[in-house]
């Protein structure tokens, strides 16, 4: 409930109570501009006044909560059971709008919890608690003799180090007010205290006036205002002298205004005093003026002067159901108890606690609440005083809340739309501008609480506004995280693609190389084959018994040379057919006769030198070749590449004789052609250099054979076929064995879902799971045995060492492959022992044995497969 | 005649001008998208929750702009719907309670102590309110959390609650005041009737 809704009935304009203050009025030579609106309730300051502020019994007690000013909490910086002096800073400023917090009195922390503090909503907040020891033992102040040696920012640090946060009911840091962006031109100090029932100031000014204009030297000091203006309410005349009198011979002008409510408020007293309207969402600073409460003037001054941290302030006691109403100067963190107490209260005729004034405050319904640095006045109300608001009656469109509002507003615009909940009204009829003075609903005639429609309002805007700005940074995190999850997307995008080029690189490189080496087995073959089909063409048309031995000749050998025997043979036969088709083309030359025999010996002689110098190298080559075999492979390996270039050469040679014989055997026949008589003598020569041919042939064809070609295109198909079932199979498994994951996942999942009675079932299954990934395992064991097996064969096969270590590199390339396999299906292995492992940490213990074997045999199979991986590499 | 040609002539000059004006008007001052689809998202909590049935808010907005109900939004609550039923110029209707009911707002929690790590959470959250790493304790950043719900599904051991949010000292605010519980008439004599 609200302490407006129990405020007296409308008074209206007591006009007797002016004339007297016209004369205190004449005295001031100021202009000053009239209020818009405003009432005039009943002041009720009176019973406050009588006596001087008394200072209470130290409270056994203090509750300091962390929150007493607008902003952030205070952060703590001691810890319970510290012992803490008087003035000492218990807890440090948090952020820029915050303030810190001091000992009040020589104490001990005893707890830092949550306590009912004084707040319109009944809450609890975060208070420390503080034991006093009652020796009232002050820390070290640090009293600056002469402030003008400082510079106003250095000042600022020590009025925001005090704590200090405006003492006339908002409690805004004073530090931030001090230090504002613009030029400050005018500081006006407010003694106005317009609400009825509060005298804080009105004492304070009576009694420390000399305070209240040096803190007034000071904060004008510090602003570099040229102006200072106090301005007081004319009903409080003793104020008024007490404050005439210390600021004579000052540049502190003293301001009187006729009494009227809310000439207090901030925007309100600027009117007044300078006929300046502060404009709606400005601050008074972006005017040049700076608005600071007669007790702040005090806190700086002590503060500044006397090193001193505001730990107490002058609060009024007051309402009916105290005997001795008074202003007291509280300790912060004082509870009302002690304090109503002090005033000897009447705890039967208590029945509303208003912390603030009648207008503005709240009323709580407890007394174990403390005083805080904006708690200017304790209303202990009886039921008279104060009684229960009349029932809201309907509006009746008087008007005079609109004449009453000091903010030249609508309320009853304001109160329509805050029934509606039409927010986008009420911002448009400038509800922020409110201050939440009262006077609309003091002047009601329905008694409608519209002070309350407009403040739900305002806490409606404020939460929709909190909730607009979370959803729409919502929005940008999540379009953030969409953003980022795209690219993400992305570059895994890029990166598969980046592998899979690289792949296909590899796998090209790869398919190069064997296509090259393929190509030489592949080549050789066709070669083989033709010369194959040519061998069976020739011997069928010949007949002769010339192919016997050279069919017989090579298979005597033992079998490993078997294919090299072929080769030779098909390079014999080749020969054979050359020599055939040689005869058939003497023959025809017989059977014609030609000239020219001489340059036709002449250049037999000539192939015959070049095919001996041939025959010569080969025989040599050959020599080296059988030689090289011999020692087997490192040095093969190393004679290998001179051996086929030698080869080549040889080739190139051999390819030129041939050409050269083709030219002597035309030569020849066109020889016969023109003369027969020398065709015997020519056909010995041609028959001479047939030999020749056949035996370079022969040479030529047998190092070859007996190195890479023929081993090299058995053992290549080998590897191949070894290679091809090979990865078939792996994929197989490899799919196998991410489908045994995937049960074993569910499963594992179903553990952790699965309630005790399902857990059996669930555990079988695994059992199948594993038990299935075991047979996975094996058959991927024996698939790796399988591979070595295979591996092995190509080598043992054959007896060069050159093709030996090629084709080992073929097997291992499947190898590798094989190997980086296994070696995932180890770390998914693995992987399974873990989930495992966190499954038994989640189970409970009736399940766990089973777990744990299963554990061990998830455990066993993975050293399994690392040893399988191991033999393998 | 003459002058019937001269009218129909300047009428014809008159629509090539004014046609050519709205042809480089259309093009020059072209809106991209449909600007109502902005401008419900705006109004949605972006939540992200998907109580609608569609995946995001986005989606939702670009459905009520494509003439879907505008009440499927649980988060947004009546006044969502409100808001939305003003901006669209249609009749607010309740809440479809298929879609789930209005309540308070809730954050998510995690029970630290039981939370294994697996991160499953996290890539549930639309709005990336949940801090940690594999095998690190994941951790709600409340300020974030739009309590969406979504991460509460994923969760393998169940660690994640949603905890209504607690009104605290600052972010509490008045209560628009009882219209005095039927008690107020328009003349006393009304009030007197009931109140006997």
């Amino acid at each position: 409930m609200n302490a407006i809704a129990k405020s007296p009935a409308p008074q209206h304009l007591d006009t007797q109570s002016h004339v007297s203050r016209s004369q205190v009025i004449a005295s001031s030579e100021r202009k000053i501009w009239p209020l818009t609106g405003g009432v005039h309730p009943e002041e009720n300051k009176h019973q406050s006044t009588g006596c001087p502020v008394s200072v209470p019994p130290l409270p056994k007690t203090l509750v300091l909560p962390l929150s007493q000013h607008a902003g952030a909490p205070a952060d703590p910086i001691i810890s319970v059971g510290d012992k803490v002096l008087k003035g000492q800073m218990i807890a440090k400023a948090s952020g820029f709008v915050s303030t810190a917090l001091h000992a009040p009195t020589s104490a001990i922390i005893t707890a830092i919890e949550n306590r009912p503090i004084p707040h319109a909503s009944g809450m609890y907040d975060l208070c420390i608690i503080l034991e006093t020891d009652g020796q009232d033992q002050w820390c070290e102040l640090a009293p600056v003799a002469d402030y003008r040696q400082l510079s106003p920012a250095e000042l600022v640090e020590k009025v925001r180090d005090a704590g200090i946060s405006g003492m006339g009911g908002a409690g805004f840091p004073t530090a931030i007010k001090l230090a504002p962006n613009t030029v400050i031109n005018t500081l006006i100090l407010n003694g106005t205290e317009c609400e009825p029932y509060i005298t804080a100031d009105d004492m304070l000014m009576r009694e420390k006036a000399e305070a209240v204009i040096q803190g007034a030297e000071i904060l004008q000091y510090m602003l570099g205002a040229q102006e200072c203006l106090i301005g007081i309410e004319d009903n409080k005349p003793e104020a008024i002298a007490a404050m005439r009198k210390a600021a004579t011979g000052k540049n502190i002008d003293i301001v009187v205004f006729p009494t009227i409510y809310p000439s207090g408020g901030e925007k309100q007293l600027i009117q007044i005093l300078t006929g300046q309207e502060v404009p709606s969402g400005k601050l008074p600073a972006d005017l040049g003026m700076v608005v600071q409460n007669v007790g702040t003037a005090v806190a700086v001054k002590e503060a500044i002067l006397e090193g001193k941290p505001l730990i107490s302030r002058i609060t009024t006691l007051t309402g009916d159901a105290l005997v001795a109403p008074q202003n007291v100067d509280a300790l912060i963190g004082t509870l009302a108890e002690d304090l109503l107490h002090f005033a000897a209260l009447k705890e039967s005729e208590l029945s509303t606690l208003v912390f603030g004034g009648p207008m503005m405050g709240f009323s709580v319904d407890r007394l174990d609440i403390p005083v805080i640095k904006t708690s200017n006045c304790l209303i202990a109300a009886t039921q008279d005083e104060f009684p229960d608001a009349p029932d809201a009656q309907a509006c009746i469109r008087c008007g005079h809340c609109a004449e009453a509002c000091p903010s030249s507003l609508l309320p009853q615009q304001l109160y329509w739309h805050a029934k509606a909940e039409n927010h986008e009204q009420l911002m448009h009829h400038n509800l922020f501008d409110c201050i939440e003075c009262g006077a609309c609903s003091f002047v009601c005639p329905s008694s409608i609480p519209l002070v309350q429609y407009y403040r739900a309002s305002k806490g409606a805007i404020r939460t929709q506004e909190a909730k607009h700005a979370k959803s729409e940074r919502s929005k940008q995190r999540y379009e953030g995280r969409l953003a980022r999850l795209e690219q993400e997307k992305a570059e895994k995008e890029a990166k598969r693609k980046a592998n899979a080029e690289r792949a296909a690189k590899l796998k090209a490189a790869k398919a190069a190389e064997n296509t090259e080496s393929d190509a030489k087995a592949e080549e050789d073959p066709i070669q083989a084959a033709i010369a194959r089909a040519k061998a069976r063409k020739a011997a069928a048309a010949a007949g002769s018994s010339e192919s016997t031995p050279a069919r017989q000749e090579p298979s005597a050998p033992s079998q490993q040379l078997s294919a090299k025997h072929k080769e030779l043979k098909v390079q014999l036969s080749m020969a054979k057919a050359q020599a055939k088709k040689t005869e058939r083309a003497l023959a025809a030359a017989e059977a014609s006769g030609n000239g020219d025999i001489e340059q036709l010996k002449s250049n037999l002689q000539m192939l015959n030198d070049q095919v001996t110098k041939l025959q010569q190298s080969f025989d040599e080559n050959a020599q080296t070749d059988t030689a090289n075999d011999s020692t087997k492979d490192k040095p093969a390996k190393s004679a290998k590449p001179v051996l086929s270039d030698d080869e080549k050469k040889r080739k190139v040679e051999l390819a030129m004789a041939k050409a050269a014989l083709k030219k002597a055997e035309r030569a020849l026949a066109e020889a016969v052609e023109s003369n027969n008589e020398s065709t015997e003598s020519l056909q010995q020569a041609v028959d001479e250099c047939q030999a020749k041919i056949k035996s370079l042939e022969v040479v030529v064809s047998a190092p070859p054979a007996e190195t890479a070609i023929t081993p090299s295109a058995d053992a290549k198909p080998s590897a191949k076929k070894a290679k091809a079932p090979l990865s078939d199979e792996a994929k197989k498994l490899k799919i196998e064995s991410a489908m045994a994951n995937a049960a074993v996942k569910k499963l594992q999942r179903a553990i952790t879902s699965a309630s005790d009675d399902e857990l059996e079932k669930v555990q079988q299954q695994l059992a199948e799971a594993q038990q299935k990934a075991a047979e996975m395992q094996q058959a991927l064991d024996n698939l790796t045995n399988g591979t070595v097996v295979e591996a092995a064969e190509p080598p043992a096969s054959e007896t060069p060492s050159a093709d030996t270590n090629t084709s080992e590199k073929k097997a291992k390339a499947p190898l590798s492959d094989e190997a980086k396999k296994l070696k995932i299906e180890s770390a998914m292995a693995n992987a399974a022992v873990k989930k495992l492992q966190r499954a038994i940490s989640s189970a409970g213990d009736d399940e766990l044995d089973t777990l744990k074997q299963q554990l061990a045999e998830a455990e066993q199979k993975a050293a399994d497969m690392k040893q399988a991986l191991e033999t393998l590499s | 005649m003459e002058i019937v040609l001269y009218a129909i002539g300047a009428l014809l000059v008159l629509a090539l001008i004014f046609g050519a004006i709205l042809g480089f008007a259309s093009i020059r001052f072209k809106v991209e998208g449909n600007p109502i689809v902005d401008q419900i998202n705006e109004i949605l909590p972006q939540t992200q929750c998907g109580q609608c049935g569609y995946p995001g808010c986005r989606p939702y907005a670009e459905a009520i702009a494509n003439g879907d109900a505008i009440n499927k939004c649980p988060p947004g609550g009546q006044a969502t719907i409100n808001t939305l039923a003003d901006l669209l110029d249609v009749e607010p209707e309740p809440l479809d309670a298929e879609h789930g009911q209005e309540s308070v707002t809730k954050v998510a929690f995690i029970r630290e102590a039981e939370c294994i790590g697996c991160t499953k959470c996290i890539q549930a959250c639309p709005v990336d309110a949940i801090l940690g790493a594999a095998k690190q304790m994941h951790t709600v950043i409340s300020d974030e959390c739009t309590g969406c719900d979504l991460c509460v599904e994923p969760c393998p051991v169940d660690c994640i609650e949603m905890r209504p949010v607690d009104i605290t000292v600052r972010t509490w605010s008045w209560e628009l005041p009882q219209p005095n519980h039927g008690k107020a008439g328009l003349i006393a004599t009304d009030r007197r009737g009931q109140t006997v």
